[in-house]
């Protein structure tokens, strides 16, 4: 087994993890943290599929991963903003509940 | 490149706090081991040979995203953090999940 | 990391919630939890099959990152790809983190917290080592990332790391500042890295096209004006969660610099 099969098969059960947290868990703070972890599977499966030949893994593939994880930082900040912004309103009984009930 | 002793370690320390990050109860516990987990995916960046993008993940990933969870939580709490050790409010804590 | 004696966040009145009514709302089903265990499973079995049947053949386009690295300038190859070849993306990237600073500057406006560590010895000497280490290691990371693994980003968010770090602590460096001034400073990276793709299209290059004799300067000094704007939008982007790490003039009477008490 190689480095790139190991972590990129890693990569897709984080993903599914991620997802599966996503869509079970009632917190939003939680829902976050699992779509994070989701799109840490990503990464590292897309990070592993471009080191499947020798030598260093693929430039491209590392930018656009850099890229991503700061995109994904300025998504979670403005899902967190607007968690506590509910919450400064008191929309919900409990700011970590989802806005269904 | 081939595995070596250490890639199975890291991979099974890695599913586990992501498992645990996702499916143990408690929301300070939740984003402890989401910070954990972030740091052993840096190990792993540096296994892979992409050291550009572990130290953007220590950085952004793990540092930054840990403290916005944990601001977070404690505003949204309106207290202090609730330690898992203080079991009484960690127990209405599980309830909601 | 705890707050001893009483809650003081004292914009926000006490949340009227009691552990029973926190607790009253059931969890996800056993149903859904199971179907949605499924189709997660089966989905991550889907994927999983098409990685592992994907052809083995070397990346096209790391062979031509190489080939043309001498031009752009810069020896790291990710510092290339991220600035010269493929510069849309890190300039749309940077937007992102613009826009997304924005939204939550104005989403969390008004937001009153408390210093989130109780200022101590400990806690002091902590945050005078990692300040000026922060400083020192960002100028490092971006003045290294032309040459090997490091650059903008990871420089920003050590230099904003930096700055979150004192401001958790209760320092208010930034409230120093004036916000028009911090304002401006948020938009200089991006708009010194757009100045450099509108000076090439005007000088007969494509957009964004950085001319390869002086490549290695002109991309240097977008990395350091990047820098800049990066740390600082992170700091942005933790909002007014932040005691005094945002600009606000510090009122009259309120001692930002001292522990504990931010007056807002």
């Amino acid at each position: 087994m190689t480095l790139a099969t190991l972590y990129g098969t890693l990569g897709i059960v984080l993903f599914a993890l991620g997802l599966y947290g996503a869509i079970v868990r009632r917190r939003v703070l939680r829902k976050l943290v699992a779509v994070n972890v989701m799109i840490s599977g990503v990464f590292l499966t897309f990070i592993a599929a471009g080191s499947r030949s020798p030598g260093e893994p693929d430039p491209v593939a590392q930018a656009i991963v850099l890229t991503g994880i700061v995109v994904t930082l300025g998504g979670t900040a403005l899902g967190l903003a607007l968690v506590r912004r509910i919450h400064a309103l008191d929309l919900t009984s409990d700011p970590l509940e989802p806005l269904d009930g | 490149m081939t595995v070596t002793g250490v890639d199975p370690i890291l991979a099974v320390a890695l599913l586990l706090l992501a498992g645990g990050a996702v499916g143990l109860p408690g929301l300070f516990r939740s984003i402890v081991l989401y910070v954990a987990f972030g740091l052993v995916l840096v190990l792993v960046w540096v296994r892979l040979g992409v050291p550009d993008i572990g130290l953007a993940e220590v950085a952004l990933a793990a540092g930054v995203t840990g403290v916005l969870l944990m601001v977070s939580l404690r505003e949204a709490e309106d207290v202090d953090i609730d330690l898992p050790w203080e079991d009484d409010r960690s127990a209405h804590e599980d309830l909601g999940d | 990391m705890t707050e001893p004696g009483p809650p003081t966040g004292a914009g926000s009145p006490p949340s009227p919630r009691s552990p029973t009514e926190s607790g009253g709302r059931p969890g996800a089903g056993p149903l859904l939890r199971i179907v949605a265990g499924a189709v997660c499973a089966g989905l991550a079995g889907l994927i999983a099959s098409a990685y592992w049947s994907l052809p083995d053949v070397a990346s096209r386009v790391a062979p031509l990152v190489e080939e043309s690295l001498a031009a752009t300038g810069v020896a790291s190859r990710v510092t290339a790809v991220l600035l010269a070849f493929r510069g849309y993306d890190t300039l749309l990237e940077v937007t992102v983190l613009l826009v997304a600073a924005s939204a939550v500057h104005a989403v969390s406006a008004g937001e009153n917290p408390g210093p989130v560590f109780t200022r101590g010895p400990a806690v002091d000497a902590l945050l005078r080592l990692i300040a000026p280490l922060g400083v020192l290691l960002a100028t490092y990371i971006v003045w290294r990332g032309s040459r090997a693994a490091g650059g903008a980003f990871q420089a920003g968010a050590t230099l904003g790391g930096a700055v979150i770090a004192l401001a958790l602590g209760g320092v208010a460096v930034l409230s120093h500042v004036r916000p028009a001034v911090l304002r401006r400073l948020l938009v200089f990276g991006p708009a010194v890295f757009l100045g450099v793709g509108v000076v090439g299209l005007v000088t007969g290059a494509p957009f964004l096209e950085v001319p390869s004799d002086i490549g290695g300067i002109v991309i240097a000094a977008i990395e350091v004006a990047l820098t800049l704007s990066i740390g600082l939008a992170l700091v942005y982007l933790l909002g007014e969660t932040l005691p005094g790490g945002l600009a606000r003039p510090p009122r009259p009477g309120a001692s930002s610099d001292d522990s504990g008490e931010v007056v807002r």
